[in-house]
Parts: structure tokens; sequence; C-alpha cells
């Protein structure tokens, strides 16, 4: 186990210098390029790094880490609606194709989750906004909060800082976050809810060939019992880590959601960056969203390693 | 007639490029998909000779015209135009090469290398198989969008540009895929019993570990194709892909944006495009994939 945990460090220590090569590349080409030795220059570069301080932005005069603060939240609020939403929608299609495994409703939710796959999140997003928003009037089309309701940002994330906030108008304010939180969740969950619902069901097909669901049912045992204590508790560890390689998709998926719908969060911020040719941002920005992702994927497989011992199993069985 | 005169009983069995073809003349959405291909194929080829005008002509006594089937239509402009009078036919037909042969592109160029790495790497043993596992696992950490945006950054705007960074995104995750591939198949026992009957590497890459790895290859080109779509389209869409006057389909999508309440058609056409490439290329690995396991079995 230890030896284990030695090599994903080892393997993350790399994947970080890397990341900090080729955030050096940007910046010495774009940023600001030295005369002084490239290796010293490196070495500078990376304290620089773990003292937090990512530079200036140049369109608007703010240091970089300043500015990651103020749009993070909003991009992790988002993504978290998301996977939720994601993991809802598809534990739930995915049991239920395959508990009908050939027939009509299963071929229906294969066939949406082609569509769902194969279509641009943007195009979506527009769409739903001509319809659900202009046409119907029924949600909000851009923004997180309504101008109407003034609260003071506490931690960032825009529901907690209605919900926490001593204005009379707290619950209105709430819902209205709230509404604005679920178009641009429901896109951005597209994607994600697929890749759950052909996981789910590759898992539930395989797990319901097993003898112990056919004892359970000849124990008398009731179908939605059998279901959830023997059919989805056997079936949901193993693909909990291939969610999270869904992780790195979903932030992509971010970046263009929060343009379509004018998010305020780190990937339009990105974006606008670029547009701007605004270099230390796009550098601190990239380097941020990769770190994060990075350890993202550590803590989720180093924890399916401790808390799933069949995973573990065939981590002692490999040769190299 | 003579011919079909049997005179002996014997029983043809077909080689296995035929039975994988006889299986994916069963599945009736593969073949559509696979037809939808040849058609995409077809209008990537020869579309742009067909289509009637030029995709950046303008016309100003024909802005914002709706599309044939509505009443205001006509039926010059099929499609409609946009708010300079250009013909959304035109510019969707000529979009075909920008946005689908340049995914073709990338995709098949980082199928190469990324095929390369993956089968030198796990044909090898020691030091270079680790190097080459491991050397691009910080790449296949950075999802390939943000990658294409620093690659702009540095590189600057531009299709080209773009299309380096997607096939520089695909390659690690086939050569990922490629390696895991022939580490399974060489880990099993008909191989062994080759290799104790003296067949050199090359011989065992070229009759045990390719035919059998095939169906992994298929699935990963179609999963490279269908990104390489969206993932050009979407960085077009940003504004840091193709540039304005292109007829490139997320580029057409940004551009009909700003006209979403008065000509949704500007919309919804280059993105059912998008969607219709990706769905059709999805279709025919599906099918390809399903056919290659059951020629196999």
């Amino acid at each position: 186990m230890l030896n284990y945990i030695m090599r994903r460090l080892n393997l993350l220590l790399f994947t970080l210098l890397m990341l900090s090569l080729l955030a050096y590349c940007i910046d010495v080409t774009l940023v600001n390029p030295r005369a002084d030795g490239l290796v010293g220059g490196y070495f500078r570069f990376l304290a620089r790094l773990l003292e937090g301080d990512l530079g200036f932005s140049s369109s608007s005069n703010q240091p970089v880490a300043e500015l990651i603060r103020l749009h993070l939240p909003a991009t992790v609020e988002l993504c978290l609606a998301a996977l939720l939403l994601a993991m809802l929608m598809g534990i739930t299609l995915g049991t239920l194709a395959a508990l009908n495994q050939g027939r009509w409703v299963d071929r229906i939710i294969l066939g949406l989750s082609l569509l769902g796959y194969s279509m641009p999140a943007y195009w979506l997003g527009m769409l739903l906004i001509m319809t659900l928003s202009m046409d119907l009037g029924w949600l909000p089309s851009s923004g997180q909060l309504s101008l109407l309701y003034e609260v003071k940002p506490v931690t960032g994330f825009t529901l907690m800082d209605t919900w926490l906030s001593h204005s009379p108008y707290r619950e209105a304010a709430f819902r209205d976050a709230l509404a604005h939180l679920l178009l641009p969740a429901v896109v951005l969950a597209i994607v994600p809810t697929t890749e759950v619902i052909r996981l789910v069901r590759g898992a539930m097909i395989n797990v319901l060939k097993q003898n112990y669901i056919k004892a359970a049912f000849s124990r008398g045992l009731s179908a939605p019992r059998v279901m959830f204590k023997h059919g989805l508790r056997n079936a949901l560890p193993p693909i909990v880590p291939m969610l999270s390689l869904q992780f790195g998709s979903l932030v992509t998926a971010a970046v263009i959601t929060e343009v379509v719908f004018s998010w305020p969060g780190m990937g339009r911020w990105l974006v606008n960056s670029i547009q701007a040719r605004d270099y230390a941002a796009i550098e601190g920005g990239v380097l941020v969203i990769a770190c994060f992702l990075v350890v993202v994927n550590l803590l989720s497989e180093s924890l399916t390693t401790l808390l799933y011992p069949a995973k573990r199993k065939d981590l002692y069985g490999q040769e190299d | 007639m003579a011919r079909k005169i049997k005179v002996y009983p014997e029983i043809k069995v077909p080689s296995a490029l035929g039975q994988t073809w006889a299986a994916y003349r069963q599945d009736s959405l593969a073949m559509l998909g696979l037809w939808g291909l040849l058609f995409l194929l077809a209008t990537l080829c020869f579309g742009p000779m067909m289509v009637s005008f030029d995709p950046l002509k303008q016309d100003p006594n024909a802005l914002l015209l709706p599309p044939s089937w509505t009443q205001q239509g006509t039926i010059e402009y099929f499609f409609g135009t946009d708010d300079l009078g250009r013909d959304l036919l035109s510019r969707l037909v000529h979009g075909a090469r920008l946005t689908f042969g340049y995914a073709l592109v990338a995709t098949l160029v980082a199928l190469l290398c990324g095929c390369l790495l993956g089968l030198i790497g796990g044909m090898s043993r020691g030091l270079l198989a680790s190097t080459l596992h491991h050397v691009l696992d910080p790449l296949l950490s950075i999802p390939s969008l943000l990658l294409a945006i620093v690659l702009v950054a540095l590189l600057g705007p531009g299709l080209p540009n773009v299309t380096l960074a997607i096939t520089l995104a695909l390659i690690p995750q086939i050569t990922r895929a490629t390696y895991n591939a022939v580490r399974q198949e060489l880990g099993k026992e008909y191989v062994t019993a080759a290799r104790l009957d003296g067949s050199p590497p090359y011989r065992i890459l070229r009759w045990a570990v390719l035919p059998n790895i095939l169906d992994t290859l298929v699935a990963q080109t179609t999963r490279a194709l269908s990104m390489a779509i969206l993932d050009i389209s979407t960085v077009s869409f940003l504004g840091i892909g193709a540039q304005a006057p292109a007829p490139e389909w997320g580029n057409m999508l940004a551009g009909g944006l700003e006209l979403i309440y008065v000509a949704s058609w500007n919309v919804t056409l280059p993105g059912l495009a998008i969607m219709l490439s990706v769905v059709i290329t999805n279709l025919v690995g599906d099918g390809l994939r399903n056919a290659l396991q059951k020629g196999m079995d």
C-alpha cells in the first residue's frame, strides 16, 4: 500500500514538474522574456510560483492570484451542481436501461445518450436559451443572480451567500440564484450524464447476471430491495474512479458553458484573457486548472484504492 | 448457370474480413452511419464544386432570408442567408472541409503517432516502455481544449494551429489505449506459445497482436474523430480557432449568436451539421467495433 502511495506521489511530482515547465514556456516567450540564463530563470520562476505569486494581469492590472480567487468559486459551484445532476440522472437512467436491456426503454435511453454525447454543449445552451428563456420566459438566461438582489460575497458561492445573507429577501434571492444555476448546470451535465449512463448500464448488466442476485430473488426479497441492496451496491463502486476521469471534460465543458451563459467563472475569464492577449492571466489560469485536475484525479484514485478492496487486489497482482 | 451446380457439399468459410462485413451489414443503424459517412466524404471532396454560390459572396438584396421551406424563403437560397447575405448552404458545404476535413487530418496524424508510440512502448520492456508509458501522462491530465488554448496563446490563433494542438492532445490517449491493449494481448497464453516456438517480436506483432487489438484501435479512432470535430468547432466558436469570414461550423454558430432572435436558422443549421457528423462517426465506430468483435469470435 505504502509502495502504491509513493508511486502515485512520484507521478504527481513528475506531472507537476512538466506542468510548471509548460507554464514556464509561456512565461519566457510571452509574459516576461528574460535575458539571464534559462535554467536560473526557471528556478526563480518556481520560487515565485511557490509563494503564490502569479504575476499581474495586463488587462486589469490586478494580481492574477487575486483574480483567480474571485472567479474560481463560481466555476466550482457550477461544476459541482452539474456533477450532482449527472449522477442523479445517470444512475437512474442507467439502471432503468440495464433492467430493460434490449427493450424499447433501453433503446430510447441509449439513443438519447448518443445524441447528448454528440451535441456541442454550447449549441444546446443556445437552443435552451432561445426556447426556455426567451420564448417561454421560464428561466433567466445569463449571470448568477438578478441585479435586484444585493448580496455581499462571503464565500463566493452564490447559493451559500444568498442563504447566509441577512437581507429580508433572503429566500427570494436564494430561489433566484437557484433558477440562474439550473440552465447552465443542465447543459453542463449532459455529457457526464451520458457517460454515467453507459458505465452504470454496463456494470448493472454484469451484476444482474451474477448468482447472488438470483439467490436474493429466490429468498423472496422484493425487486426494489434487490436492486438497491444487492444490485447498485455492487455495481457502483468500480465505476467511481472512472467518474473522476470525467472531471477533466467537465471543466473543459464548463469553459464553454460559462461563455454562453455569461457565468462569471474561470472559463469566461480565461476566454476573455485570450481575446485580450493577457498572457499572465492565461498562464495562471491554465496552471491552476491543470493542477486542480491532477490533484482531483490523484485523490479519487487513492481513495478508491483505499476504500475498495477489490481494486487493491489487482494492484498486488501487477507485474511492473 | 453451370457454376451454381454444387457437385461436392463444400462449406466455404468466409475470411475474417468477410465475416466482419457480414456482421456489419446486419446492423441497420451502423449501415445508416456508413451511408452518412460516405455522404460526408463526398461532400468533403466534391461539395464545393456543386454549390451555386461562393461561401464569401455577399448579396445585399438577400439579407437574412429564411430557409426555403418557410413562407418567405426562396428555393435559390435553399437554407436561407445570414446577415451579410451569404448563402448558408454553400457555407455549410464549404465548412465540411474545414471542420470535418481538419478533424480527419488531426485524427489520422494522431493515430499514426499514437499507435507507433504505443506499439513500441508495448512491445519493449524496461526503461523504454516505462518512459513511453509515463512521459505523456502530464499531457493526459490536461483537457484537450485547455491544451489548445495554451498552444493558440503560444502560436497565435488560426485553424492550422488549432489542428496541431488537437492532434497533440489526442496522441497521449491513443498511445495509452494502444499500450494497454498490446500489453493485455502479450499476456495471453497463445502469445507465450508463439514465443516459445521461436517467433521473433515482429512476427508476434504482425500476426498475434495487431489483428487482435484492431477493435481497440477502431474505437479509439472514432472517439478521437468525434472529439476532434467537437473541439475544432468549439475553439472556433470561442473565437480563437478559424477566423471570421471562414465558413467553419463553430465559427458560423458564433456569428449566428447575435442573430439568434431574428434568424434562428443561422444557429440551428450549423449546430445540426456538427451534431450529425459526430453522430455518424459514433454510429460507424460502434457498428465497426461490434462487427470486429463478432468477426474475431
